[in-house]
């Protein structure tokens, strides 16, 4: 499926915002990907869960580090 | 020696002429009419001026010979000088006042005439066209 | 994304339509011309209703006409189906080739002569990397043309160039806004990304808020507040929003009273006018009077003259021979006579005396009191005989005032015919309304910025407390050993709330800056009286301001044309700053604009075509010398739209 065109502002905003915290950037860049291929309704909850587990859990490990 | 009148007379038949002097927007004053005495002395100058004197038929009181000023009398006592070219006239008051009364019985019918040949308001403009002419005419 | 190619069937005019828009050379400029009538619009039209299933562009006639061909309708027969098809090949940036189709099925019953819709279909073919084509329908279908191309925002890429001068007429603080937003995708980030991320903090935190009774006090605190800081910001917005149709009134009344004069300040100069008219008159008339009184006085004098000068000259001869005043009392002289005694000396009278007596008397003549009466007018004649010299010199000057009073009130008198000239052809009632509505207006509209600003005061304290209440929190959290996994977990959610909400803030800023900054230099390449305007602000409120060399907004006194190059400016200013993926289709691009300044649209259009498709449907008077001697060079493809005989169909040629 091809991805949908994002605004690179957003993309470079995103990244300058999040600074170092590269896990914080993915994450917020991961999500945008998914809310532009999902238009109206979808089981937004669940994405949101799993995706917030899994890089939640890579930066307190970074951050342990 | 007669005794001298107390009023100013005109001819009973001028009473109508006088009240139509009333009319004339020239003739009026402080938004009033002009007095008999007043309206008396024009016609008397209208008439000197024209040359026309006339006896009265039958005699009408006018005004009163008290509203007469100083300057009315000179005005009257010289028509009367003119007159009578003699400067002795000026003793037989009523002759004096007769002269006068019969200029104006003379130029009120006169006066009259014009007014009414005249458009409405428009009597003032002749009469000082009048005027001009006759300033010219006595090299006043 | 561009437009490969358009295949219609059955569809208005278009019994069988396929055509290509491809890009040949630098430029993806394309053009169809066409006369009202011909179908030109039903392209436009054809394209939304293959995307969105609906026709907005669609003309009045059309309207009454059924969307299944009539030469079709014509030949059906009963309980046959027809369909009306409508197919685009759509090319994305990346390459991908995706086709979008629409069917509606419609058949005639018995008795019926209009067709009836039997069903639509809604199909979206997407080819993945591998090859393999993922066929979307129905709501899925939707689902992804609305990812592609927003139909909220479509009046951005699909227009009608007729449209454009009510534009900004008609565009509200939140359409400008709305468009921005959704062109840059910022609707992404603040309506679903920033949104749910909330959500889901708002979930950790009443998990965590379940481990302590003081961290959920302060939970509750904060969601409170946060819940008083989205009202504020509600209220806000609404405030704005009010604020600019007030904006919007006074613009439009401004329009209305354009070049009408300002009834009220005239009619006090009127007022004015009348007042020094009855004044002046009241001199004249005074003066009038004078000389009324003047010529009545001076002119018993002047027709009595001859006798006054007469008199003169008798009393100046008496006196030259001394007889005025009389040397003797003429009554002694008669007294002496009648007694034969003198009463001066008191001698007898003889005879020789009486004689002599007698010839005094006869010199004499004047009593005392005719003497007196003589001396006492003396002098009133010779003031008569001043007054008359200078009668003439009084009589003109008292003209002169006159005459001047009469031209005065004649100049007045034309300054009150001005005035009221002026005033002609105004309904004087309407346009007093129309500045009283402008003054209630301006009324709304300072009322929604103080209101603005009073809540901008109660945001920060909302800020404030959140802020210090997150403090709280943080500490508080930290405390607590069981919630270390959910405090990280708070955390990250937190910081990345944060992290989106400021990149989000920039962008907006960012995406406004460049879009006015584009605007004002697309507007004044495009408008030919650059000099009368000095800038374009779109302000945080997503008010759109033009500003005047003078200084003062001007927005609402532009003329149509001008207007719809602003518009026009704007769109293109939305898809330059953006990089909105999308072709951009224009119906009559030029109807407001002039010859001479069509010139530089066409310029304008033949940039836009090198960076993004761009097509054009222009009526033949649109497509005047000016326009074609740009875009016949630049363009990729003319065609011409015109009816086949019987004026029911429409095909298109290759110019």
């Amino acid at each position: 499926m091809s991805k949908t065109k994002i605004n690179p502002e957003i993309i470079k905003w995103v990244k300058e915002k999040a600074k170092s915290d590269e896990k914080i950037s993915d994450f917020l860049l991961d999500l945008i990907y998914e809310e532009a291929e999902h238009a109206g309704h979808w089981w937004w909850k669940e994405t949101y869960k799993k995706k917030l587990e899994e890089y939640s859990k890579e930066w307190k490990e970074e951050n342990e580090n | 020696m007669a005794q001298i009148q107390d009023r100013i007379y005109m001819d009973k038949k001028d009473k109508e002429l006088y009240d139509k002097l009333d009319d004339e927007s020239m003739l009026k004053h402080k938004g009033g009419n002009r007095t008999r005495k007043e309206q008396f002395l024009f016609a008397m100058a209208v008439g000197f001026e024209k040359g026309v004197r006339r006896e009265l038929e039958k005699r009408k009181e006018l005004f009163n010979l008290k509203d007469l000023k100083l300057e009315d009398e000179a005005l009257i006592n010289a028509i009367a000088i003119n007159e009578t070219k003699s400067i002795s006239i000026i003793s037989q008051k009523n002759e004096v006042y007769k002269i006068a009364e019969e200029y104006a019985h003379g130029g009120i019918k006169l006066l009259v005439d014009e007014i009414q040949s005249c458009e409405f308001g428009s009597f003032e403009k002749l009469y000082e066209k009048k005027l001009k002419e006759i300033i010219i005419k006595l090299h006043i | 994304m561009r437009i490969d190619k358009l295949l219609l069937k059955n569809y208005r005019q278009f019994k069988d339509l396929d055509i290509s828009f491809l890009k040949k050379g630098e430029n993806d400029l394309h053009v169809i011309i066409g006369k009202n009538g011909t179908g030109k619009t039903n392209i436009l039209n054809s394209i939304n209703w293959c995307l969105y299933g609906d026709e907005p562009h669609l003309s009045k006639e059309s309207q009454q006409l059924p969307i299944l061909n009539l030469n079709q309708i014509s030949k059906i027969e009963e309980d046959e189906d027809k369909e009306v098809y409508a197919k685009l090949h759509l090319k994305t940036e990346n390459g991908s080739c995706i086709t979008v189709a629409r069917k509606a099925v419609y058949r005639i019953y018995e008795g019926e002569k209009i067709p009836v819709l039997q069903k639509t279909e809604f199909e979206v073919c997407v080819p993945d990397a591998k090859g393999n084509v993922d066929i979307k329908k129905g709501e899925d279908a939707e689902s992804f043309i609305e990812r592609l191309v927003p139909k909220s925002i479509r009046e951005f890429f699909f227009f009608d160039g007729e449209r454009l001068d009510t534009y900004f007429k008609e565009a509200t603080v939140q359409n400008i806004k709305h468009a921005i937003f959704l062109i840059s995708q910022i609707d992404l980030l603040e309506n679903k990304i920033e949104k749910r991320l909330k959500d889901f903090l708002s979930d950790l935190r009443k998990e965590a808020g379940k481990t302590n009774p003081n961290l959920e006090s302060i939970r509750n605190k904060l969601e409170e507040e946060e819940e008083n800081l989205r009202t504020h910001n509600k209220n806000e917005d609404e405030y704005q929003e009010q604020k600019t149709i007030a904006k919007k009134e006074i613009r439009e009344i401004d329009e209305k009273l354009r070049g009408v004069p300002d009834v009220d300040a005239l009619e006090v100069e009127k007022l004015g006018y009348k007042s020094d008219k009855k004044s002046a008159k009241n001199i004249k008339q005074e003066y009038m009077a004078k000389r009324t009184e003047a010529l009545f006085k001076y002119g018993n004098y002047i027709m009595l003259w001859p006798a006054l000068k007469n008199t003169i000259d008798t009393i100046n001869e008496k006196r030259e021979k001394k007889e005025l005043p009389p040397p003797i009392d003429i009554r002694l002289l008669s007294g002496s006579l009648k007694e034969k005694v003198c009463e001066l000396c008191g001698h007898d009278v003889d005879s020789k005396s009486e004689a002599q007596i007698k010839k005094l008397i006869e010199e004499i003549k004047l009593s005392p009191e005719d003497s007196k009466f003589l001396l006492d007018v003396e002098p009133l004649l010779h003031r008569i005989k001043l007054a008359l010299s200078e009668y003439e010199s009084d009589m003109k000057d008292l003209s002169h005032h006159i005459i001047k009073y009469e031209k005065e009130l004649e100049e007045i008198e034309k300054k009150i015919g001005k005035i009221d000239k002026k005033l002609s052809g105004y309904k004087l009632e309407k346009v007093r309304s129309w500045h009283e509505n402008r003054k209630i207006q301006e009324g709304q509209r300072d009322k929604y910025l103080q209101l603005i600003a009073e809540e901008k005061v109660r945001k920060m304290g909302c800020e404030e407390e959140i802020k210090k209440l997150k403090q709280e929190w943080e500490i508080g959290l930290k405390k607590e050993e069981k919630a270390s996994k959910l405090r990280n977990d708070t955390g990250f959610c937190s910081k990345a709330h944060e992290i989106i909400k400021e990149a989000k803030e920039i962008i907006i800023n960012e995406a406004r800056e460049k879009i006015e900054e584009e605007t004002q230099k697309l507007f004044f390449d495009l408008v030919w009286k650059s000099k009368t305007f000095k800038e374009i602000n779109i302000l945080e409120t997503y008010d759109l301001e033009l500003i005047h060399a003078m200084g003062y907004e001007c927005l609402g006194s532009i003329s149509a044309a001008e207007r719809a190059l602003l518009a026009l400016s704007f769109t293109l200013a939305l898809h330059d700053v953006s990089g909105f993926d999308s072709p951009l289709m224009i119906d009559t691009p030029v109807a407001r604009v002039t010859d001479e300044n069509r010139e530089n649209l066409g310029k304008i259009f033949a940039k836009v075509g090198e960076t993004k498709q761009i097509i054009l449907l222009f009526t033949p008077n649109e497509y005047s010398k000016e326009i074609s001697k740009i875009l016949d060079m630049k363009s990729s493809s003319r065609r011409s739209c015109e009816l086949s005989a019987g004026e029911i169909e429409s095909s298109i040629k290759e110019l």
